[in-house]
């Protein structure tokens, strides 16, 4: 077997030919695609990360929208009761002092009545008292009687100068 | 009236010894030695006997005691 000399070097220059046009027409390009493809899938990951964490801070800004409005709407709810539980307070309290008053009224009412009240029934018993004495009187004192009283008190005067 | 007016109130006549007796205060209380004696029945003074001369007056009525009595009475139930 002869080896050519030329003919090696023919087959060389036109490998390196084939390989240039090759790596220039194919291979560059098709690099290309690979990088951009690459590229993208990268952005689209980096994007997707970003979304990701995205929707986690909106998430957590909506459990802390969440927990505040929670803490807020428990705040308002205990300010409501404790206001609630003053008003209550305060109208059991007016209620009292109004019904203490009233009661004070109707006792000190009461109390006048029941005095007017004894007072009459004390007169009414002494008139009755004196009239039933006077009518005894009247009927028991005659004239014996009436002299011995007159003696005794004229004997009491003249004692007495 | 007149000062030497004794003036006695009952609710029966006087006896005269009683009257006397009228008299005799009357002139130891103004002396007056010549006192008019008035007498007056009264039925409401029940028994006893109010003296009445000179601005004085001696009421020992039963029925003032019974007025006595009565303002007594009222003050005790007070």
């Amino acid at each position: 077997m002869d080896i050519n000399l030329t003919q090696i070097l023919f087959q060389l220059v036109n490998f390196g030919v084939v390989l240039g046009a090759l790596t220039y027409f194919l291979y560059r390009p098709i690099m290309g695609i690979f990088e951009e493809r690459s590229k993208r899938i990268a952005d689209g990951q980096k994007a997707a990360q970003k979304a990701l964490k995205s929707q986690e801070e909106l998430e957590q800004m909506k459990k802390k929208a969440a927990d505040k409005a929670k803490r807020e709407e428990a705040k308002i709810l205990k300010a409501a009761q404790e206001k609630a539980k003053q008003k209550r307070q305060e109208l059991l309290a007016q209620a009292k002092a109004e019904a203490k008053e009233e009661l004070e009224k109707q006792r000190a009412a009461w109390k006048k009545e029941h005095a007017q009240l004894l007072a009459q029934q004390k007169e009414e018993m002494v008139a009755a008292v004196m009239a039933t004495v006077d009518k005894v009187l009247t009927s028991s004192v005659d004239a014996k009687v009436s002299s011995k009283l007159v003696d005794k008190e004229l004997d009491a005067i003249l004692k007495s100068l | 009236m007149s000062d030497s007016q004794v003036v006695v109130t009952t609710a029966f006549p006087l006896e005269k010894k009683q009257k006397e007796k009228v008299l005799q205060i009357a002139q130891k209380v103004v002396g007056a030695t010549t006192a008019e004696l008035k007498e007056v029945i009264d039925p409401t003074v029940l028994g006893g006997i109010k003296i009445t001369f000179g601005g004085v007056e001696y009421d020992a009525t039963l029925s003032s005691k019974l007025t006595v009595v009565q303002q007594q009475l009222q003050a005790e139930m007070q």
